[in-house]
């Protein structure tokens, strides 16, 4: 009686079980066909382009002045022709396309970019980009000549300035006189681009629908869904149950996907190095030679063969177009015989020492990048094999903040475009002083450093600049404190049946971002 | 009764007010950075646009004044605005996810408490059989695995081996129309929720069972022929309850915490991902409200099963020892 009682119950259960398993599966709405599922690795915090990054650049729903094309030429997009910059280089002119109009069938004028840009100056509406693009050392004012032309005047000349045009433009209509950084507009954006924003459920999805009166070429592809899925390979599995079209993974994840028939994989060029920036305040990394001999020690391409699955490039020094860095090549005898020079002899347990001292340091990563830790273990392992022991640890942020110049840590940082937009914020030595660790981060004091900045600030002549940048190559490779060691290339994989996907080198990204999106009003989705 | 709940209610705001003064100390000293958090990690900020963003969110305030500015505004029943989600009112950062959060917490609990009821039940009824120690087994090893882990894991099999049940959101994600919620979404997220959450629920009823069982009036009544199912449901279960209703009301708060992991990997909208996000950019408004918004419903949980337990136990509710 007892057992067959709990038989009874088990088997009722398993029926529940089966009933509810086998209730209907996905259901296949005609939508499918014409709709794009892309999991994106975090939720944006806003969609307005005054509060996103400068190069996130996948929200279809803005114009900036300029664009880039596939090979990251400026272009009008807004602008009628590139912008007019003045012999002084103070003044730059911008004439605007008269068929314009916003998703509200509003048209375009010259006051919604005074507007937008008046916004980005404002300290109040505590744009991130006021910071970034040095706004208020130099733009000056911007104001509208006619419904069809804005000028700005500038403080000082900035070679980079027509490509800060890039951000979207927002609608003045919509946006004066309420306060910018709060309003519903952040989440129910009103652009001119390509896609029209639908939906926002948050936590859930950004639906994105074609603007049938886009002032060119409409979208081929009617929907876009953007999804939020933090964990890799819970993106991984989605991709595989069909849930999700496309998504960005780290390359190991992705080479599951290559003999897939439904996927296609993309890699796509970046300028997104991977550095360790060395301890600033180590005496014993202060001798030029260590920081050198440390730099031959590292094997660079057994990290992109290993680490990366193939998909990356050595990195040397920051990416900068027409100015690359000389290769450093991998040679561990000469790193010995600089760090003799130096007066470091082995010790008895295989580690360099010097007055009883041994040569180390600490070297952080961010504890939640799986990539950046297996660098770390790389740097390690290779530069124990010199006699020089780097003990690697994972933390938080911010943690790494505090510790920054007591400890080095593996950073991501590199952009494609004009170098200015990134480069002296992170290796002049005026921010020394500033209180963002983040500046500056390596407490970099070298003229050479400063000066071939300076050159490439101060000059409108692209040869000139092109010059001072080599310099900086030159003159970061001498310091050593920035050890680069590879540059990814950030793997997507997408449905095998889209077409006219091509890609553009992108900056440090997440995900599904700029470098493979940048024109994806042009893809078309077959099944 | 009455005394018991007005007493709760009316100490209620003390408890919150304590919540909400803690909150905002634990923040303070937290290493976390907000201006950090607002303009992303690894993007250089310089000094002054620090300053203008501190100032524009007034997080340069001290923070009895920011406290205090959140309490004015509070009595007016205004939670202030999230500085990290594009300056959204956190009233309605709130009542958008708290559906998604209470449906699935909901679910969960009921899974909990029926299939915690009847594995328990069966378990103790058929004591060392091969039930028992399977429930047993799948109780530890339950309480060993990290939640994350067991979310993966039902993932794959369950959405792409087996190909039975959607992984993502509410509902499917190329549907068009107005947001609603799809059964069959629902089903992972609060299965891996509940299955992470009943181990010790299921140990508990069990053993609390055999005790019970070992009791006198229990060898008293089955000396006088009463059958074994009869004493199960009419004296043991009732008994063993008691306790068991205040568990589940405690059971709220670890629900709550449980949620923020599986509702990351479901892409379930709930709270969960909200607290995460929230307490990573130490978006204080989002934050004490969410902790008061939790309280609340602990406190609400607690009172229940202090209800419960007087209505099922006669020994409290007529005061007995």
């Amino acid at each position: 009686m007892s057992t067959s009682a709990l038989r009874v119950l088990l088997a009722a259960a398993a029926v529940l079980l089966l009933a509810v398993a086998c209730g209907d599966g996905r259901s296949d709405g005609g939508a499918e066909q014409e709709t794009l599922v892309i999991a994106l690795p975090s939720e944006p915090e806003s969609l307005s382009p005054i509060y996103m990054d400068f190069y996130a650049g996948n929200w279809k729903v803005f114009n900036g002045l300029v664009d880039y094309d596939a090979n990251l030429n400026l272009v009008p997009d807004l602008a009628a022709e590139l912008p007019q910059v003045s012999p002084d280089g103070r003044t730059v002119t911008v004439r605007l396309r008269p068929d314009v109009r916003f998703h509200d069938g509003t048209p375009l004028t010259a006051d919604d970019v005074v507007f937008t840009w008046q916004a980005l100056l404002d300290p109040q509406v505590a744009s991130p980009l006021r910071g970034r693009f040095d706004l208020a050392n130099v733009l000056r004012e911007v104001r509208a000549l006619d419904p069809q032309t804005v000028e700005f005047s500038l403080a000082r000349t900035d070679p980079a300035f027509i490509h800060k045009l890039y951000v979207g433009i927002v609608p003045r209509h919509l946006l004066a006189g309420k306060d910018v950084k709060s309003d519903r507009f952040n989440q129910e954006p009103v652009g001119t681009g390509p896609y029209v924003f639908r939906e926002w459920r948050p936590g859930e999805r950004i639906v994105l629908e074609r603007n049938p009166d886009y002032f060119r070429e409409g979208p081929r592809i009617p929907r876009l869904v953007y999804t939020f899925v933090e964990d890799e390979n819970a993106r991984a599995a989605l991709l595989r149950s069909g849930e999700v079209d496309a998504a960005g993974l780290p390359p190991r994840l992705a080479a599951g996907f290559r003999d897939d028939s439904r996927f296609q994989v993309v890699e796509v060029p970046s300028a997104d190095a991977r550095v360790a920036v060395l301890p600033s305040e180590d005496p014993d990394l202060q001798d030029p030679r260590v920081r050198r001999a440390i730099s031959l020690a590292v094997n660079r391409q057994a990290m992109v063969d290993g680490i990366l699955s193939g998909a990356g490039e050595p990195a040397y020094g920051p990416f900068i177009r027409g100015a690359a860095p000389p290769a450093i090549p991998y040679d561990p005898d000469q790193a010995r015989d600089l760090l003799r020079q130096a007066g470091w002899t082995p010790g008895s347990d295989g580690f360099l020492q010097r007055d009883g001292r041994r040569l180390a340091f600490t070297l952080l990563y961010p504890a939640s990048d799986s990539v950046r830790k297996e660098l770390a273990l790389a740097v390690r392992s290779d530069l124990a094999a010199v006699g020089v022991d780097a003990t690697v640890e994972g933390v938080g942020w911010d943690v790494i903040y505090q510790r920054l110049g007591e400890a080095g840590n593996v950073f991501g940082w590199g952009q494609p475009y004009d170098p200015e937009l990134e480069l002296w914020d992170l290796f002049h030595s005026s921010l020394n002083e500033d209180d963002d660790p983040l500046t500056n981060p390596g407490h970099l004091r070298s003229r050479e450093i400063d000066g071939a900045l300076e050159a490439a600030r101060g000059s409108l002549d692209p040869q000139q600049r092109q010059a001072a940048y080599r310099r900086l190559q030159e003159a970061l490779q001498a310091d050593g404190t920035w050890l680069y060691l590879v540059q990814l290339r950030h793997v997507v994989v997408l449905p095998a049946g889209l077409t006219n996907v091509q890609v553009q080198t992108e900056g440090h990204a997440h995900g599904f971002s700029r470098g493979v999106a940048w024109n994806i009003e042009r893809w078309e989705l077959r099944r | 009764m009455i005394r018991l709940v007005a007493g709760r209610l009316l100490t209620l705001p003390l408890v919150l007010g304590a919540v909400a003064v803690m909150t905002f100390l634990m923040a303070a000293a937290s290493p976390f950075d907000p201006i950090r958090a607002y303009v992303g990690a690894e993007t250089v900020v310089d000094q002054e646009t620090r300053d203008h963003i501190a100032q524009a969110w007034g997080l340069d305030r001290p923070l009895p004044e920011q406290m205090a500015r959140w309490l004015g505004r509070l009595v007016q029943g205004d939670l202030g605005r999230s500085h990290l989600f594009g300056g959204q009112p956190v009233r309605d950062l709130l009542l958008d996810r708290a559906p998604a959060s209470l449906l699935l917490m909901g679910s969960a609990m009921a899974l909990v408490l029926v299939g915690g009821l009847v594995a328990g039940t069966l378990a103790a009824a058929f004591r060392d059989s091969w039930f028992d120690w399977l429930v047993r087994g799948a109780s530890h090893l339950n309480i060993a695995a990290p939640s994350f882990w067991v979310a993966l894991l039902a993932l794959y099999l369950f959405s792409i081996e087996l190909g039975w049940l959607p992984g993502a959101g509410m509902s499917d994600l190329r549907s068009t129309g107005a947001p609603r919620v799809d059964l069959e979404h629902l089903i992972l997220p609060a299965s891996v929720l509940a299955v992470t959450q009943h181990a010790w629920f299921t140990l508990y009823v069990r053993n609390t069972l055999l005790e019970v069982l070992r009791e006198d009036y229990v060898r008293y009544a089955r000396s006088h022929g009463m059958g074994r199912w009869r004493i199960m449901f009419r004296h043991a279960l009732p008994n063993a309850l008691i306790p068991f209703v205040t568990l589940a009301g405690v059971h709220v708060s670890e629900l709550l915490g449980g949620s923020v992991l599986i509702e990351s990997i479901f892409g379930w909208p709930g709270l969960g991902t909200l607290v995460r996000d929230a307490a990573l950019g130490v978006d204080l408004p989002v934050l004490v409200a969410v902790t008061l918004g939790s309280s609340v419903l602990v406190v609400a949980g607690n009172l229940l099963a202090d209800v419960g337990y007087r209505l099922l136990d006669p020994r409290v509710r007529e005061g007995l020892p």
